[in-house]
């Protein structure tokens, strides 16, 4: 199994409090990886100190295969980066935008660039602070896949963008996709989207790595149980309990984890199970974090 | 056809996907020996990731609904009329089944899903 | 990566770089003008014409503090709009894109250059120097080129650093310079009593700055 991202011990601090901590990611080679976490959980820093951007506090950085910040620039010739905000220079048309990115990656695909910019339908001579939000999140995308890299790192893409645009923006990301082995790293907190895509999810919150584990457990993993004579104090469990309730004389568990066979454990305790609900990603990221961050009773 | 895939749903995207081409193909929507879409194609299209395309299409030819042939694609096996026949009654019956499903998690009976059913084909039918 | 380096700085920074060059050619013509006609003037009068053409010569080391001050800042501008986001995340390790950045800042440098040269040339063909009096379009040219040149690496050095740093020093540099290069404009002196004892030192050999003062003379004894 080799990685494209491997982070090990990882920590950041800005002023006082430390912003990334114990951070041991592990992205795989070949996968797409959300990075999901609330605004102001420190995805965009992680992903600064992935691109050498920041220097960390301690830990050890590895991007395809060689050392961050050492082998920067080796690193970046083989990574497309899509920042955050749009960080091209306003002034320039887009031809010639995209002939400075050009000059700048050995094996970049003029012929896919101009085949992205027809079928997003992008103008070559407006300057590109005339062009609308939108184009210009097509820009980014059309110049980091023509440049065809072992590693596209995008943070928050489709921010702000338009669903259509979303939806032009993301074929492409997966047609690209499917011509090779990319690994894609992708940050974002629009739950649905990384949904479809990913077939790896990491959970940031609060600067720390809640979870990490490939997106079809993720998905069956977490339940709501709705059930009767629950026992108040729990030992040990086959799966995780995220969170308990009481409401009257029912209790509603959500737990991660769970598999059909493990109703018998409440059997076991004198509980009847009178239904399983499946969360879908957005509730199960939501569930997930409350119980992260206070841990139960 | 893929209109409607729901990342949200229980149901893993793979086995929708899978479902809809097997509904196309019983129908005769897909016609045997028809081409299907390319993974990069269909992946681009749904907006999924392409190893969910090619969990379907695995799961698709080992069930025997499609195959993929060296060097020119994945095509629709020819089944004759009695397979794709029991194709649809497999389809007919699971969808009986969930409907019998919700009728139980609403509280509606046998007996007033047994009119319903009545009432609605006539109408269909008329 | 080079050429699209300098075509990018070059669209950033082609209006001033156009307009200091017209500058540029504009000033040896204006200091030959300025003082009125030499022909068949007595030894006063030639004595005046000189000194005006002198005092005028103080817009020379003025230009290339301007040049370098444009250039400077427009090879970090559109970088600094973005937070460098774009440049760091480019393949190019950090010193050799500076570098990159400086050698295109360089290569705009020479249209201004080359224009005041032409125009230093023109003008000591156009004009009939009495006897003694000598044109030195080269030198000044020359002069001209090696200020421009330390005033746009100290700006472009400047000009990497935090927006907030760059303005202050800019503010006391140009400030200092500026009063100083009148006070020699005006003939008291060239010490400069309004000059603090750094910029004694920046000013006079071997400091760098030390070419931009004294006199500017196009034409001379």
């Amino acid at each position: 199994m080799s990685y494209a991202i491997e982070t090990f011990d990882l920590a950041y601090r800005a002023g006082k409090h430390f912003e990334i901590r114990d951070l041991a990611l592990k992205v795989r080679e070949g996968s797409i990886y959300g990075f999901l976490g609330p605004n102001g959980s420190g995805k965009t820093t992680t992903i600064r100190l992935l691109l050498g951007m920041l220097k960390p506090v301690r830990g050890a950085i590895t991007v395809l295969g060689r050392k961050v910040p050492s082998e920067m620039a080796r690193i970046l010739a083989q990574t497309g980066y899509v920042p955050e905000r749009p960080h091209l220079y306003p002034y320039l048309t887009l031809e010639q935008a995209v002939r400075f990115h050009a000059a700048f990656y050995e094996g970049f695909d003029m012929a896919y660039a101009g085949e992205m910019r027809r079928s997003f339908g992008l103008p070559l001579d407006q300057k590109l602070s005339h062009l609308s939000k939108g184009e210009i999140g097509k820009l980014h995308m059309l110049l980091v896949l023509a440049q065809r890299p072992k590693l596209l790192v995008l943070d928050e893409p489709t921010d702000g963008l338009d669903p259509v645009v979303r939806r032009d923006v993301l074929s492409a990301l997966l047609d690209f996709c499917s011509q090779g082995s990319a690994t894609v790293f992708i940050s974002s907190h629009l739950v649905h989207e990384l949904e479809r895509i990913c077939d790896w999810v990491g959970v940031l919150d609060n600067g720390k790595l809640v979870i990490e584990l490939p997106m079809q457990s993720f998905k069956n993993g977490i339940k709501r149980i709705r059930l009767t004579g629950a026992p108040s104090l729990v030992g040990d469990t086959p799966f995780t309990v995220l969170q308990r309730e009481t409401t009257g004389t029912e209790q509603v568990w959500v737990v991660r984890g769970w598999q059909a066979p493990m109703a018998q454990w409440f059997e076991g305790v004198g509980a009847a199970v009178k239904e399983v609900v499946d969360l879908d990603l957005e509730e199960g990221f939501v569930e997930l974090l409350r119980s992260s961050r206070a841990p139960t009773s | 056809m893929f209109r409607q895939i729901d990342p949200r749903s229980s149901i893993p995207l793979y086995v929708q996907i899978a479902d809809r081409i097997r509904i196309a193909v019983a129908t005769g929507e897909m016609p045997p020996g028809g081409a299907l879409p390319s993974v990069r194609h269909l992946a681009s299209q749904l907006r999924v990731n392409p190893a969910t395309v090619v969990q379907a299409y695995r799961e698709l030819e080992e069930v025997g609904v499609i195959e993929s042939r060296q060097g020119a694609g994945t095509f629709v096996r020819e089944l004759a009329e009695p397979k794709r026949e029991a194709e649809r009654q497999r389809l007919a019956r699971r969808l009986v089944r969930h409907l019998l499903q919700e009728a139980s998690t609403l509280g509606v009976t046998r007996e007033d899903l047994a009119q319903a059913l009545r009432v609605e084909m006539k109408v269909k039918l008329a | 990566m080079y050429k699209q380096v300098l075509k990018a700085q070059w669209l950033a920074a082609r209006l001033p770089v156009a307009l200091l060059a017209v500058l540029g050619f504009a000033l040896p013509l204006l200091t030959v003008t300025a003082g009125g006609s030499l022909e068949g003037a007595p030894a006063e009068q030639v004595a005046l014409w000189l000194f005006t053409a002198q005092k005028i010569g103080v817009l020379f080391p003025g230009l290339a503090l301007l040049l370098g001050l444009l250039l400077g800042i427009s090879a970090w501008a559109p970088d600094h709009l973005g937070k460098h986001v774009y440049a760091l995340s480019l393949p190019v390790p950090r010193p050799m894109y500076v570098l990159l950045r400086f050698a295109a800042g360089v290569t705009l440098l020479a249209l201004p250059v080359a224009a005041l040269g032409l125009g230093a040339v023109l003008a000591s063909l156009v004009v009939r120097l009495p006897s003694g009096i000598h044109a030195y379009p080269a030198q000044i040219t020359l002069r001209f080129a090696v200020a421009a040149l330390v005033c746009y690496a100290i700006f472009f050095a400047i000009s990497i650093a935090t927006k907030r740093a760059a303005l202050a020093v800019l503010g006391v540099i140009c400030g200092v310079l500026l009063a100083d290069l009148v006070l020699t404009a005006v003939g008291q002196g060239d010490s400069g009593t309004v000059t603090t004892t750094m910029f004694m030192l920046l000013t006079n050999w071997p400091g760098p700055l030390s070419i931009l003062m004294g006199r500017w003379a196009l034409f001379d004894v």
